[in-house]
């Protein structure tokens, strides 16, 4: 399992790459799983072209018209295109969920390897991570957000301090397995530095558990961050995001049911598209695990 | 092993400390403070600056830190600013409605779970295995509000049968009034649990008929019940009662959001409030109970695979 | 295949009747039925129920029945005897002597005496925030004899009455020992003369309330919140309900006989259930503060040109979409009451953009930004402030609104520094002094020398008419330089199911209903 690429040729590379593709797309659930997210991304990242006059024009005298020709998806109490509030939300939730993810994925697995490879900072980063992770995720953000300015920022950093530890945890057990490898002792023998083991040999041999974790932080950021603003605590009005869209029909809830319909399944496609591509990943990264 | 407890002891200490420190200056660096909350949008600044000192807030934030850190190990964690009683009364106030919910939540979830994952490993690859499946990863995709608004708008709004908020004792108002008030709830909860439950009763389910003694079983001519229900179940079972016991966790800690949304004094809805009003003692007190909670959980975990497993003793000693 | 079919049928079916199992119980309201007991869903959770501690309407609409004061406002928002018999005052409108009702009983049966009044008074004016316009620091209520009361005032306070009757903050009467007991975060012990018994305070949940079997009425009938306060209920619940949609769904179902603060956009579906009655609630005046301290709105001239671009209509269209439930007016003082004026009326809601684009050059605006405060604990602050954003935007200001929670925004406005203006909404208010035109936040961002002048000449007045021309020429002042903008009064639905006779009178008022 834990076979090092450098043992390898470039060739062999090659074709495992190209075997762990062809897993990838003989799983067809995997492959529908991706045709959501790109349909979602593409809605995201092209939400200013789809929608060109943006999230935020209001017309007191257009509000709450449903569904119809010309807003496929009404109205909200402000008159505005619930379409396009949808459109510029999951722009909004794709980002927070995107650098999450990598802030994430990169302050963890540094402070996982520097846990895991010198035993005397281990204590005390992972007490630091156990104390932080003890801590439920809602509970948690909702107290970060409270210190912090209400903005998509603050939001990020919440988030980020939330699954940080997380993923430094998985970094820590992998390289601490890592570091038993004969070829690893061999290194330290011919006086490799310290940093050199880490990034050559150590993080190219953590990648796929840290990347299989990633996959599921991404996904239950946007929803961490959604709980969040439908709390309230969230991204601040009137910016869009998929959670406060949901936490502003509350209130229209009697009148308008589409306020809440279209967002709720905007929301649920864009998490369930993340999902399947996260399992079909993982069942490449690590085929144990199914 | 005396050794190896001893240090996980220390450690979880030390945890504890780290997070003493962590939960106290967070909270006293929030913008707004308890005072002027209390007092009003009105209230003018030396009114509100009286009753800062008042309450001791001007004291130096590490005076402030060490008295409530010294009452905290006598087991007196203070006394909330804006109900009249201590953090430990509130707490035992609010913590029946949580429990009772993640309970109702989670038999709810079993029953759902456990015989779907069952039936989808023993047809692993056919229809109901992948009807199962795509069920839970759907679910698994639903945040839990988004099920509260859907049945609130259904059940409240369009048949208008159920109670959509408030929570009444069984005590006093019987059990059918209790569960009424609960059902939108605990179904809410129950689906975004159920999922993740039936996920891992397939997956160890699928693992534990494809060892040898069940093909034996099987090669024996033994009903195919017998050895779903008394071999492979029993066997799933561990992995199964590990993730319950996590998601029972999660469900008491994360029930935040769902209490929120129909207004149950349980403790998520506690903590939400005690955070809009900055009541400081209470937020301390409350994150600080519940994470110990988890963290005596985890530590007791650790201890009993410590005993199953040896070598996680010698690589916890490196 | 078959087999596996027929469980899993089997499985979904204990499903099913396991949830019908739950449903059964949804239509056993039987509590709600008994006619002893009283329902109300209250809007806001109340940060305390001690009465002098808090500026906040929640404190006052929730602790109104168990207490009461010397004086109660009647129907015209004008003070009326109700633990008070009578009372005398100098010419000078500096000595007042109030002589007490006898055989008032609290709620533990003992009698109010003047050394109950003068403890409780004394605390209400070391704590009331309008108190010190009419009371210095170091005078004090005296005892003269067991029924009678005296304060002798330095300044002259012709509307003294009314600051002691303002509803935020009231003046309510408790025990000497109540007061003795009282801590920095309140009362211990809720004991008051009103016609509601305190029983339990649920935190975040419900405050429960018993009849007052000995009450005593004043002998007068029931006008606004003064005279005979009868209750038909053996007990009264007011339940905290803050979100919205739930209180409305709880009146449809029945669960609450009373809901306050009806979501406007919920009363087409209330009006169509014809169990359920929608009652106005007269609330306050929606206005935007500018800060003149610092920042852009320094400058006058800047500040009309905000005034200029300003277009109440489609502002309150925002605030509140019903017209019905608001009264566009020029003034912070309500239209209906003692205070109305139309002075400065020329001034306001001109919504004349070619205006503010001159002005805002003439003054050499340079774009600096300019940040209007809002907060999160009330969405229709919010939606109105976009739009004031929107307003400001097409004439050429550079805006950015900044949304915070209840806690930090309260935090927030003691710095001018950090903004420049908000848009909000103050409580009605009874007497013009009481405006929170002398204070410090983005309410009071309006210090002017001009106005504290004002109400102490307001104060020297000797008769009505005297005062109201003083006021006048405030209001006028107010909207010439653009100081503080008032849009509109407004009200909300308040909502009943099967409740006769319920009258809300700003805020929460149960007296004299039943069911």
């Amino acid at each position: 399992m834990k076979n090092t690429e450098k043992g390898i040729g470039k060739e062999a590379i090659r074709e495992s790459r190209k075997l762990k593709l062809k897993i990838f797309m003989k799983n067809k659930l995997a492959v529908v799983g991706l045709v959501i997210t790109i349909l979602i991304v593409f809605l995201g990242v092209f939400a200013d072209v789809i929608c060109p006059e943006g999230p935020y024009v209001m017309d007191i005298a257009k509000r709450y018209i449903e569904p119809c020709g010309e807003y496929i998806f009404g109205t909200d109490k402000m008159g505005r295109d619930v379409f396009a509030r949808i459109v510029y939300g999951i722009r909004i939730s794709l980002l927070v969920g995107a650098v999450t993810t990598l802030v994430t994925f990169i302050f963890g697995m540094v402070l996982g390897m520097i846990a895991g490879y010198f035993k005397k900072v281990d204590n005390i980063i992972m007490r630091i991570c156990e104390a932080l992770m003890s801590i439920p995720p809602v509970l948690m953000a909702i107290a970060l957000m409270s210190a912090l300015e209400p903005s998509i920022t603050s939001v990020i950093m919440s988030l980020c301090i939330v699954y940080t530890p997380q993923i430094a945890r998985v970094a820590r057990g992998a390289t601490i397995a890592a570091k038993e490898n004969t070829y690893i002792e061999a290194a330290t023998a011919q006086g490799a530095s310290s940093l050199r083991i880490l990034l050559h040999h150590i993080a190219p041999n953590i990648l796929s558990p840290v990347i299989v974790q990633g996959t599921y932080i991404f996904a239950t950021a946007i929803i961490l961050e959604a709980s969040l603003s439908f709390l309230g605590a969230g991204i601040p009005a009137p910016a869009p995001s998929l959670g406060n869209i949901l936490y502003e029909a509350k209130e229209g809830i009697f009148t308008a049911n589409w306020l809440t319909i279209y967002p709720g399944i905007a929301m649920v496609l864009t998490v369930l598209g993340i999902n399947i591509l996260g399992d079909g990943l993982r069942d490449v990264l690590d085929p144990k695990s199914n | 092993m005396k050794k190896y407890v001893g240090k996980r002891i220390f450690s979880v200490i030390v945890t504890l400390f780290v997070l003493s420190l962590f939960i106290f200056f967070l909270t006293h660096s929030t913008a707004g403070d308890p005072a002027s909350n209390m007092l009003g949008s009105d209230a003018t600044e030396e009114q509100v600056e009286q009753l800062r000192e008042e309450l001791g807030l001007n004291d130096p934030l590490l005076t402030q830190y060490f008295n409530w850190i010294a009452d905290a190990l006598k087991g007196d964690f203070g006394d909330s600013y804006f109900r009249k009683q201590s953090v430990i009364e509130a707490i035992g106030e609010c913590i029946t409605p949580t429990l009772e919910l993640a309970l109702y939540a989670e038999i709810l979830a079993i029953i759902i779970s456990i015989p779907c994952g069952i039936f989808a490993a023993k047809k692993k690859g056919a229809a109901t295995d992948l009807g199962v499946s795509a069920f839970a990863l759907v679910g698994l995709s639903v945040p839990c509000f988004i099920y509260g608004l859907l049945l609130i708008l259904y059940f409240g709004v369009d048949l208008g049968v159920l109670p959509v908020s408030g929570y009444k004792t069984i005590e006093e108002y019987g059990t059918s009034e209790h569960f009424s008030y609960m059902v939108l709830p605990i179904i809410s909860l129950a689906l975004t649990q159920a999922p993740l439950l039936t996920r891992i009763t397939r997956s160890s389910m699928v693992e534990v008929l494809s060892l040898d003694y069940i093909k034996t079983a099987k090669a024996k001519g033994l009903k195919g019940t017998t050895i779903l229900t008394k071999h492979a179940f029993r066997n799933a079972f561990n992995t199964i009662l590990t993730v319950l016991g996590q998601s029972i966790g999660s469900l008491v800690a994360g029930a935040a959001v769902i209490e929120t949304l129909f207004n149950i004094p349980g403790m998520g809805q506690l903590v939400v409030n005690a955070v809009l009003k900055r009541d400081y003692p209470l937020i301390q007190g409350l994150v600080l109970v519940i994470s110990l909670v988890y963290i005596v959980i985890n530590f007791t975990i650790d201890m009993l695979y410590g005993v199953i497993d040896p070598r996680i003793r010698v690589s916890g000693k490196s | 295949m078959r087999k596996t079919l027929r469980r899993l049928i089997a499985v979904a079916l204990t499903g099913v009747m396991v949830l019908s199992l739950f449903a059964c119980g949804g239509d056993s309201k039987e509590s709600n039925k008994d006619s002893s007991v009283l329902n109300v869903a209250m809007a806001i959770n109340p940060p305390t129920l001690d009465p002098w501690l808090s500026t906040a309407a929640a404190v006052r609409d929730t602790n109104r029945g168990i207490y009461e004061g010397l004086f109660e406002l009647d129907e015209n928002l004008e003070p009326k005897e109700q633990l008070c018999e009578s009372y005398e005052v100098d010419e000078e409108y500096k000595v007042w002597t109030f002589k007490l009702r006898q055989g008032v009983k609290f709620h533990n049966g003992d009698e109010m005496k003047a050394e109950d009044v003068v403890a409780s008074l004394n605390c209400w004016a070391e704590n009331n925030v309008a108190a010190p316009s009419v009371i210095t620091a170091g005078e004090k209520f005296e005892v003269v004899d067991d029924y009678t009361v005296k304060i002798e005032l330095t300044k002259p306070a012709f509307t003294f009455l009314n600051v002691l009757t303002s509803p935020c903050q009231f003046a309510a009467i408790t025990t000497k020992e109540c007061i003795e007991a009282r801590t920095t975060t309140g009362v211990t012990e809720y004991i008051g003369t009103g016609p509601l018994k305190f029983e339990e305070w649920k935190q975040d949940s419900y405050v429960k309330f018993s009849k007052f079997e000995d009450y005593q009425s004043p002998g007068y009938d029931l006008t606004g919140d003064a005279g005979n306060k009868v209750i038909n209920f053996d007990e009264v619940y007011y339940y905290i309900v803050t979100d919205s949609s739930i209180r409305t769904a709880g009146i449809m179902s029945g669960e609450y006989d009373i809901a306050q603060t009806i979501s406007y956009d919920d009363i087409d579906q209330l009006s169509s259930n014809s169990d359920i009655t929608l009652v106005n609630n007269l609330v306050g005046n929606y206005a935007v503060a500018l800060d003149k301290k610092d920042g852009p709105f320094a400058d006058e001239k800047v500040r009309q040109a905000a005034a200029y671009a300003i277009d109440v209509d489609e502002i309150m269209a925002a605030a509140v979409p019903n017209s019905e439930y608001v009264e566009k007016y020029s003034s912070f003082m309500y239209k209906g009451g003692l205070w109305g004026t139309d002075s400065g009326s020329e001034y306001w809601n001109q919504k004349n953009a070619e205006k503010a684009k001159s002005l805002l050059e003439e003054s050499g605006y340079d774009g600096t930004s300019v940040v209007l405060l809002s907060t999160t604990a009330y969405p229709r602050w919010i939606d109105a402030t976009l739009i004031l954003e929107k307003q400001l935007e097409e004439v050429g200001f550079n805006v950015e609104v900044q949304t915070y929670d209840w806690a930090t925004m309260l935090d927030m406005k003691k710095d001018p520094a950090q903004f420049d203006g908000a848009l909000l909404w103050w409580p009605l208010a009874t007497v013009p002094t009481a405006l929170k035109l002398n204070q410090t936040g983005p309410d009071g961002w309006i210090i002017f020398d001009e106005v504290a002048a004002s109400f102490e000449k307001l104060n020297a007045s000797k008769s009505v008419d005297e005062a109201k021309e003083t006021w006048s020429e405030l209001n006028y002042f107010l909207l010439e330089t653009a100081s503080s903008l008032p849009l509109a009064y407004f009200s909300e639905p308040y909502a009943t199911n099967g409740v006769k006779d319920f009258i809300p009178f700003i805020g929460m008022n149960i007296y004299g209903c039943s069911k």
